[in-house]
């Protein structure tokens, strides 16, 4: 089961973003995820790359507090200071998110995190919050 | 003599503000001074290492920079690997096509209007071409500086430090390296207090911390040894006596951890190419888009053992006198982004023995250690005194 091109592995994950239940391409040839999507595994370039649900959890790799608006930060200006992250999640992959309904001072590296949603410009996008 | 070719003469233009400016036209300028100081004709230019603004990029640069200076290269190219290691491989390249007796003159150049063009607002290199951010970091307002953020983030957590003892030694050793540098944008001396009221962008990167672009320009020319073989000139030529690099990514979530930079793995072999050890080495230029690039960049390359270059910077080691002479310039972050042509200009001139009230003494080899991207490609690049 392939995927059709770039533009189909994009619109999958963001679809799956969009229903609340993220989803992560898997390669079936070497059975691992891997992250960004693509039609291409980066592992073994197999094209036997589906999507399969995220487990939703993970850990802080290392993460930054934006305290001044700066670059093109859209929406988010209005969230300042806000917490980006790269998040280590449980699948073996390690995506960008945003760690969220927390004091920015709380966040630290090695947390565990739990999968979320949040609204910017009106998009949904995944976003993590504290666990435990 | 016998590598092919060396580097014989330097071109820097004024740094700073200049509306009006465009970036071929600062390169341009650049390259006149530089051919100048090589002493060559116009006509005897054949090849031209170019790496295009990333404010305002202009596809098949090369070719505009040499039609706008009216000359018929047989080489003109862009580069773009951007931080400092695109300068290592346009000397290389050039290098291995004087050997295989290709051209005989080349010049280097790099130069960028980045702080009149850049676009309302912004902080550092915003480009008007997509950066491959676009889809999977930018819509979590991710930035460059949140990127770096996170490194220099990292290198705190691995080694328990704490951010304003580790990162406000190196902004300061560099803004006084700039204040002997009197083609720096920043020189006016800062003390810790300084360092602790500047804003927080990102944390841990403070003002301070980060690298201001300006406007500017800078050129190398490198010569054949059929060339060097006649050439008369009152400058010391510069050897390129090895380079290497890695690229690991691309995007900043793709990253490795920062032990595991590229550098770790090309420093080794650059300094084994060029059959050096680290006790030869007079002096280090640095892609220093960051504070904590300095710091990275000493572990990584092996001068310092990891975790310790915060109180090596902080105990003067980078210092003019100290053990390891660093960004004698001033650096991205006190002199000025251009990109880091500069930073293999202040190699030269300091190999050259023309640096000035900031010349280090007996300066023999330097070691110009570059990462473009966010850490993406990283390298370094042996330079010594003479034709060795």
């Amino acid at each position: 089961m392939a995927i059709a091109h770039d533009t189909e592995a994009k619109e999958l994950f963001w679809a799956s973003v969009a229903e609340r239940a993220m989803k992560l391409p898997f390669c079936t040839a070497c059975g691992k995820f891997f992250f960004y999507p693509r039609p291409i595994c980066p592992h073994c370039w197999s094209s036997e790359v589906e999507f399969r649900p995220a487990k939703g959890t993970g850990r802080i790799f290392t993460y930054s507090v934006i305290r001044s608006p700066h670059g093109n930060i859209t929406g988010w200006h209005q969230r300042i200071p806000y917490v980006v992250a790269l998040i280590d999640l449980d699948e073996g992959v390690r995506m960008m998110g945003n760690v969220i309904d927390c004091d920015p001072d709380a966040v630290h590296s090695g947390l565990p995190v739990r999968l979320t949603y949040t609204e910017i410009d009106g998009r949904l996008l995944p976003a993590f919050t504290l666990a435990g | 003599m016998g590598r092919g070719g060396a580097i014989i003469g330097i071109g820097e233009t004024k740094v700073g503000r200049f509306p009006g400016r465009t970036a071929v036209e600062m390169q341009a300028e650049a390259i006149r001074l530089a051919l100048a100081d090589a002493g060559l004709e116009r006509s005897q230019l054949d090849a031209v290492y170019g790496l295009s603004s990333y404010v305002k990029p202009i596809q098949m640069h090369g070719m505009s920079l040499t039609e706008y200076l009216g000359i018929q290269p047989r080489f003109a190219s862009n580069f773009d690997i951007g931080g400092t290691v695109a300068f290592m491989w346009m000397a290389a390249d050039a290098i291995a096509a004087m050997a295989a007796g290709r051209f005989d003159v080349a010049v280097c150049v790099y130069g960028d209007n980045a702080s009149t063009r850049r676009t309302g607002g912004e902080h550092g290199f915003t480009s008007q071409v997509e950066f491959g951010t676009e889809d999977f970091e930018d819509p979590f307002g991710s930035t460059l500086v949140s990127s770096y953020a996170m490194v220099s983030r990292r290198y705190l957590d691995l080694y328990h430090l704490d951010a304003e003892a580790t990162f406000g030694p190196v902004a300061l050793a560099l803004r006084k390296h700039a204040g002997r540098n009197e083609n720096a944008a920043y020189r006016k001396p800062i003390t810790m207090e300084d360092y602790r009221s500047s804003p927080m962008i990102a944390d841990p990167i403070r003002r301070l911390d980060s690298s201001p672009v300006v406007d500017g320009a800078g050129a190398f020319v490198i010569a054949s040894d059929r060339i060097l073989a006649t050439h008369k000139s009152s400058h010391v030529p510069v050897s390129m006596l090895g380079v290497n690099t890695k690229t690991t990514h691309k995007i900043p979530s793709q990253m490795p951890d920062i032990t595991e930079f590229g550098l770790a793995d090309a420093g080794p072999r650059a300094f084994a190419e060029a059959g050096i050890r680290h006790d030869d080495v007079d002096l280090l230029t640095v892609h220093d888009g960051f504070t904590s690039s300095i710091l990275l960049t000493l572990e990584l390359l092996g001068f310092v053992p990891p975790g310790q270059a915060g109180r090596f910077v902080a105990e003067g080691g980078i210092d003019l006198g100290g053990d390891l002479p660093t960004n004698t310039n001033g650096g991205l972050i006190s002199q000025g982004h251009v990109g880091g042509v500069l930073h293999v200009l202040e190699a030269i001139r300091q190999l050259r023995g023309e640096a000035g009230e900031r010349q280090i003494k007996d300066a023999e080899v330097a070691v110009v250690a570059g990462n473009g991207g966010v850490w993406a490609m990283t390298g370094a690049m042996v330079l010594a005194k003479g034709l060795v």
